[in-house]
């Protein structure tokens, strides 16, 4: 393998991050299973939520950045591929982390709730989002000019957007058998070390998108790059068969014995 | 003594104690998976295209 290719998407900038979120996991890891009590409810099943949280919220996140992303594509004057790339790119993470949300928090529904899926609100918009974002992907993958499918993309991903406040309230709009929010702004309820063990959860889980992100939107640079220069080389090889065999019409034919 | 065993021993003693350990090994395994593979998919693309035509170098 060449230098080049040992180097990838990574710079010295991306490498810190990258270990800022490697240490952060590891702090996950450390609060989630060890510091952290016990729930005077929930027992040991309540460590997934350190888990199941930032992952929600990461959801969120990327699927809000999308959305941005795809208006800023859609507006004229800050129309770029760039936008569409990024957009491509925090989607897919967007995906990878509602599955793990929904993952997680099946697991966690089954030792508290004792069934591993409801159709609560809650639970149905999330999994709706999660199917959303994977046709959003699949609409990506369709062949077409990068003009042409970055703003039927930009389109699909605002309109799957209207459903992340939906999933945000929906424990409010209906009845649900999932918990209303546990966090709030104004008045936490959730003891002191749980409180700061989701909160190193949701730090790292962040800057590990952060470098996801990063690295994703890179390499869809690189897969438009070399699709873009694998076009140019067949156009050209095209062309030099096309001259040969005008060259050769020139010519004339070849009288054979 | 295994790591798990290890952190069992630290705090989770307690009933589902096992399938919290599972929960938190398979959810750190898929983010190791999907990250093992965009690293391996960037190396692969990025030795086609020159380091001076990336905007990142």
């Amino acid at each position: 393998m060449s230098a080049s290719g040992l180097r990838g998407t990574g710079t010295g900038a991306s490498r810190v991050l990258g270990g800022l979120a490697a240490a952060g996991l590891l702090w996950v890891v450390v609060f989630g299973l060890v510091l952290s009590p016990p729930d005077a409810v929930q027992g040991e099943y309540v460590r997934y939520l350190y888990l199941h949280v930032p992952a929600a919220w990461l959801a969120y996140l990327s699927f809000g950045i999308t959305a941005l992303a795809s208006g800023l594509y859609l507006w004229r004057r800050t129309r770029s591929l760039g936008w569409d790339r990024l957009a491509g790119a925090s989607a897919e993470i967007g995906v990878f982390f509602t599955g793990l949300c929904l993952l997680t928090g099946s697991l966690w529904g089954k030792k508290t709730w004792g069934t591993y899926w409801a159709w609560d609100a809650r639970l149905t918009t999330t999994a709706l989002l999660f199917l959303l974002f994977l046709g959003y992907l699949a609409l990506r993958r369709i062949p077409a000019l990068p003009e042409v499918r970055a703003k039927r993309a930009a389109i699909a991903g605002l309109v799957a957007f209207i459903d992340v406040p939906i999933v945000h309230k929906s424990v409010e709009w209906w009845r649900t058998l999932h918990q209303p929010a546990t966090v709030k702004v104004e008045d936490a309820e959730i003891d002191g070390l749980m409180l700061f063990s989701l909160f190193v959860g949701v730090v790292a889980f962040t800057l590990l998108f952060a470098w996801l992100l990063l690295h994703r939107t890179r390499v869809a640079w690189l897969e438009d790059e070399v699709e873009a220069r694998g076009l140019d080389l067949a156009i050209a090889e095209r062309l030099a068969e096309g001259r040969a065999v005008d060259a050769a019409a020139t010519e004339g034919p070849e009288v054979r014995a | 003594m295994s790591g798990l065993q290890v952190l069992a021993a630290l705090n989770l003693g307690e009933p589902g104690a096992s399938s919290v350990l599972v929960g938190y090994a398979v959810t750190f395994g898929v983010i190791g998976a999907y990250t093992a593979r965009l690293v391996a998919r960037a190396r692969r693309l990025s030795q086609r295209v020159p380091d001076e035509d990336k905007p990142w170098t």
